[in-house]
This record gives C-alpha cells, structure tokens and sequence, in this order.
C-alpha cells in the first residue's frame, strides 16, 4: 500500500505493521503482528513488563531491527531514523537526557538540530515548574528531569509522539498537568500519541484506542467507545450461577456469598436477565482477560488482530 | 550531511570536552607559567633549545648572545624555544583522545542519553563523524589554540624583563617562524591522524560496542594477537603496522631518514610549512597510507552500523 514515503499521505494510518516481529536468539520477543494506527488517536499501549512493550516500540521508533513490515509514515524506521525524527518524537526510558548538560544546553542542542522545535512554548512549558535552567540536568530530581523531556516533545511540532511511561517518579499534581496539557495544548487530530503506562486509570479518559499485549502477542486492540460496550460485569445471586456459566464469560470473582461474571460481547438482553450490568474501567478489562481462569477460553477477542 | 547539525553535535563535542581541550592545557600551562616565574626570579631554569632562563638578568643576557651568535637563526631559536616552553598540553592530547573515543559511544549507552540522542532528528554516520572530527581535529586545535596564546603571553612577558635588564625586545617576536611553525602543527596533525585513523577508527567502532570495559575490548584483542603472530611465526607484522600507523608512518614520511636529529627542538627546527607539503606528498604515494585509509573506511561503516543496533 505504501511503498515509498512520497506515495504516504496525512490520512493514511501513520503506523502500519505487517507480520512485524523480533527474536532475541529462541526468545521471540514480539509474535508476528499486524497493527494498523491512524492519524488523530491516542492509542494506550498496555501490558506487563517484559511483555513485548517495549520491543514493539522500538520496531517503530527504529531503535532497533525486526523481522516483517514496519512503515511509520511511509518509512522504514530502522533504515531512515533520522528522517523519521522530524516528525517523531519519543520518551523511551524515564531519565535519558544527557546528564552533564545544563538544561539550557539541553534546549540549545534540540533547537540546533531540531526543525520543528518551538523554545518560546518549551520556556512557557518550564516556567510553569521549577527547573532551574542554568542547573545540570544530574543535578535535577527525577521528577525534574521527566519535566524538562515532558517540556522539550510537547514543544515539537511531530506527527508521532512516542510516550513509554512518561510519568514515572512524578506527583500526582504534575501528571493529572501533563495528561490535561497533553490534551488540550498538544494533542489535534493532526497528530497521533502512542502511550504505555502502568496508571492505566490516569490515561483511561484520554485515550482513543487500546492496545493489550501479553507474552509478545497483540491480546486486544480496539478503540475505548466500543470496548467499554463489549465488556461489561453482572453481579448474579448463587442461584443463578450456572445460567451465567452458560453464556461464556471469561472471568470470574466472587465476594460475599455473590459472583461477578466479566463477558465479552455477550447478548447485551440476556445479561440484564441475570442481574446488575456495570461497564467496566480499563484496568478490570485488562486484569481479566490477562487471568489465566478456567473462563479464559471464551474469551472473543484473544488474539487481537491475529 | 547536513552543516548545520554537523555544527550543533560539533558545539555539543567541545562542550562536553571542555575540561580536557581547554582547562586541562591551561591548568598545565598554569604550572608551567608558575616555573617560568621561579626561573626569572633565578629559583630553578626553563628553557628549550638554545633560551634558557636562569634569572631575570640572565634571560637579557643569554638573548644579547643568542642574537650575537645566530644573527639571522635567532628568531627559529626563540620560536623553537616557545614550543618547547608550552609544549606541556601536547602530552595531555593522545591520552585525551583514546578515552575520549573509547567512551564516546559507550558512555551515551551507559547513561541511557542514547536514546535522547536517537530521539532527535541526528543519523548515526552524522554521530560517528562529529565524534571523530570533535575528538581528533577539534580538541588538538582547541589545545594548539591555547598554547599559542600562552606563547604570545610568555613573548610579552619575556620582553618586558628583557627591556628592563637591557637585552633585545626584537627577536622575542619571531611572528614569521611561529606563524610557520603554527600552520606545521596543523598539517602535522592532520597527516598523524590521516595515518592513524584506522586506530581510531577502531576505538570508535569499540565504544558502539563493547557491552562493559571497552578499554580492555580495545587493547586485549590486539594485544592477542601481536602474542600470538609472535608465537606461531616469530614475526611483528601486527605491531609493527600499528607502529607505523600510530606515528612513524607519519614522522618518516618527513624525509629525515638519516639525519642526525638531537632532541626535539632540532626537529622542530626541521619542521616548515614546506617540508609538511613534501611529507603529504610522501604520504600519499605511500600505499601503507591508503591501505590504513580503506581499513579505517571499513572500521568506520562498522561503527556506525553498531550504533544504528545498540542502544
């Protein structure tokens, strides 16, 4: 579909993927996987550590080789990195600037070779924290540190931004911040977020779409809207425990004498039958289907795009 | 290649080498200045060639001498005398330059700022060159810099002690056989690393990949092998290519094969702009010279895969 990057057009997705995968010796990594993101998502990328997190988004930020299709924008990220870098921006570990540098340095050296590098608006983004910018970035807290990164991508004008766990070591005060800021002074339907985090809870409202990995495979990728309209949980009385049995759900805890059944796109009627449906938050979506419970096989949607 | 980026990772390379392209010579140079006062106050004697200090008095009436002596060789004599006075800074620069690449992109992995530098829109080859040239032009230079300052210091200073004791004020200020001398130690380091840069190359290479102590993945490997060509056939070919290429290469393509030279100052009287052009021609038509080149190609293209690979 895209072959050259002259041939990749802003409405096309910005990541397309096609049996990408990577193998470290016998230990594969990331399982072959199709993925195709579009323009104008926030897309929450979740899974346990180790679970292949990580190995995808190096494929896409072309830090490291793979196996299969990879286009970022109609590029292929481990033969053209530099170029993909004017319009991808990255945090891919929590404290990677360079520490012997000031943070002056830090906005002398990205202005230089950055093009698309605002100063004025990463000055406002500092200002309103309490980073001295004469100071040596190993000189600053941890939480100082991620201000200064956090400053430096919102203030590239990229089409791709590339979170992996941007928020790690920082006050809650500071993320809700950055996820409101994010939002509403960075994010338009222009530009594409890729974002993992362990707080799924703060993310969960400002994503579009999710992705779940586990074991190196793609267990889910689907956009919120209809995700929350797939899983739902059904506190059911004993008696009627095996009828819910009977309609597959995949996950199952009980408390007080009551069972709560978690299904995946069942019949919406049949479950009101059973007793009180509740939407589900991300992370109980995630914790079920990631539970190896006797239920699991029912699930619908393991496998993702497979 | 793009100019304006090779300039910010150029900016960045002094910046983060600061200390040892400018303090540590000036600091050095401190030391030596610190002498040189002792010697004019007749507290010890510095010196080099045919000026030596021994007491401010001394100093006048040693030019006076030399002038009476040399007439018309004066000049190189004082020109010779003020690199051997500063020449300190010279000792810092092959220490400096091993630890400054086999740490180059070894350090970047180390403290994760890889992957801020890999976030920027910056292509690994761009990487390796800034790193070669900021490593093994910018910092001689920067240090070549520093001493010639350092040079005109000690030429105002010295005739400043010589009109006060009656001796001559002219002949401090050789600006001609310095200017020659300048321009020869820039064609000289350019010829020393063209020579070696299939060495450095290789340390480079080293720094992108070495998982721990790339000092030792640098030197135990070749030290192994040396042992072992030694072992096996009673032979040195290795080292001796590696001494051809970490200097003699370089010093014999000067064409003083059978001269007698007495120390440095000799030869640095030896060394003008003229005889470098001759050395670059020699070079040149030495196939030793391109055989290091095409290795030093090859090394280079490895580092820069390398550090397309680890992160």
């Amino acid at each position: 579909m895209m072959n050259d990057t002259d041939a990749y057009t802003s409405t096309d997705n910005v990541i397309v993927a096609r049996n990408l995968s990577k193998n470290y010796g016998d230990f594969q990594a990331l399982k072959p996987t199709n993925l195709d993101i579009p323009v104008g998502r926030i897309v929450g990328v979740v899974g346990a550590n180790g679970a292949g997190k990580t190995t995808m988004l190096q494929a896409i930020l072309g830090l490291s080789d793979f196996d299969g299709d990879l286009k970022v924008m109609g590029r292929d990220p481990s033969k053209e990195r530099a170029a993909l870098m004017q319009d991808v921006c990255f945090i891919a570990d929590v404290a990677t600037l360079p520490k012997w540098m000031k943070v002056s340095d830090v906005l002398d050296y990205v202005e230089r070779v950055h093009p698309h590098f605002d100063r004025a608006k990463a000055l406002d983004f500092l200002s309103r924290t309490k980073v001295p910018l004469g100071r040596k970035v190993k000189a600053l807290s941890k939480g100082m540190t991620v201000q200064v990164h956090l400053a430096i991508v919102m203030s590239i004008d990229a089409k791709l931004l590339v979170l992996d766990e941007p928020t790690l070591g920082l006050d809650i005060l500071f993320r809700k911040e950055f996820y409101r800021a994010l939002l509403e002074e960075y994010f338009d339907e222009q530009r594409t977020i890729l974002i993992t985090t362990h707080q799924v809870e703060e993310v969960e409202h400002i994503l579009s779409d999710v992705i779940f990995i586990r074991d190196g495979a793609v267990l889910l990728n689907q956009d919120m809207e209809s995700l929350g309209n797939s899983f739902v949980e059904v506190t059911v009385a004993k008696d009627k425990a095996s009828e819910a049995e009977a309609l597959g759900p995949i996950d199952m805890k009980s408390s007080f004498g009551r069972a709560s059944y978690i299904f995946s796109n069942a019949d919406p009627e049949a479950l009101r039958a059973l007793g009180e449906v509740r939407r589900l938050g991300l992370a109980d979506i995630f914790v079920a289907m990631m539970r190896e419970t006797p239920f699991a096989h029912n699930n619908n949607n393991r496998g993702g795009e497979q | 290649m793009n100019p304006a980026i090779m300039k910010a990772l150029l900016q960045r390379e002094f910046l983060e080498g600061k200390f040892f392209y400018v303090w540590l010579p000036i600091i050095l140079l401190g030391i030596v200045t610190l002498f040189v006062f002792m010697a004019l106050t007749g507290i010890g004697k510095v010196g080099g060639g045919e000026v030596v200090i021994t007491g401010a008095a001394g100093l006048a009436q040693g030019l006076n001498l030399l002038v009476e002596k040399h007439g018309d060789d004066a000049p190189l004599a004082v020109a010779v005398a003020y690199q051997m006075i500063t020449a300190l800074p010279w000792l810092s620069v092959p220490f400096i330059i091993f630890f400054s690449l086999i740490g180059s992109f070894y350090d970047e992995r180390r403290d994760r700022s890889v992957l801020f530098w890999k976030s920027m829109p910056v292509s690994d080859t761009e990487e390796v060159i800034a790193k070669l040239v900021g490593v093994v032009i910018l910092a001689p230079l920067i240090v070549l810099g520093v001493t010639i300052l350092w040079q005109l210091g000690f030429a105002a200073l010295f005739s400043l002690v010589s009109l006060v004791f009656g001796g001559p004020v002219g002949v401090l200020w050789p600006l001609g056989a310095l200017i020659d001398i300048w321009l020869s130690v820039v064609m000289m380091l350019i010829l020393t690393s063209l020579w070696a840069l299939p060495v450095l190359a290789w340390l480079l290479l080293v720094s992108a990949y070495a998982p721990r102590a790339p000092f030792v993945y640098a030197t135990l490997p070749i030290g192994l092998l040396i042992t072992l060509e030694n072992w096996l056939f009673s032979t040195h070919g290795i080292a001796k290519w590696l001494g051809l290429h970490m200097g003699f290469g370089a010093m014999r393509s000067l064409g003083l094969e059978g001269r007698h030279i007495n120390g440095p100052d000799e030869l640095l009287a030896e060394v003008n702009f003229l005889n470098m052009l001759e050395a670059f021609g020699r070079s040149l038509a030495d196939p030793n010279f391109w055989v290091g080149l095409v290795v030093a190609g090859g090394l280079l293209y490895g580092a820069v895969e390398l550090r397309r690979r680890t992160n």
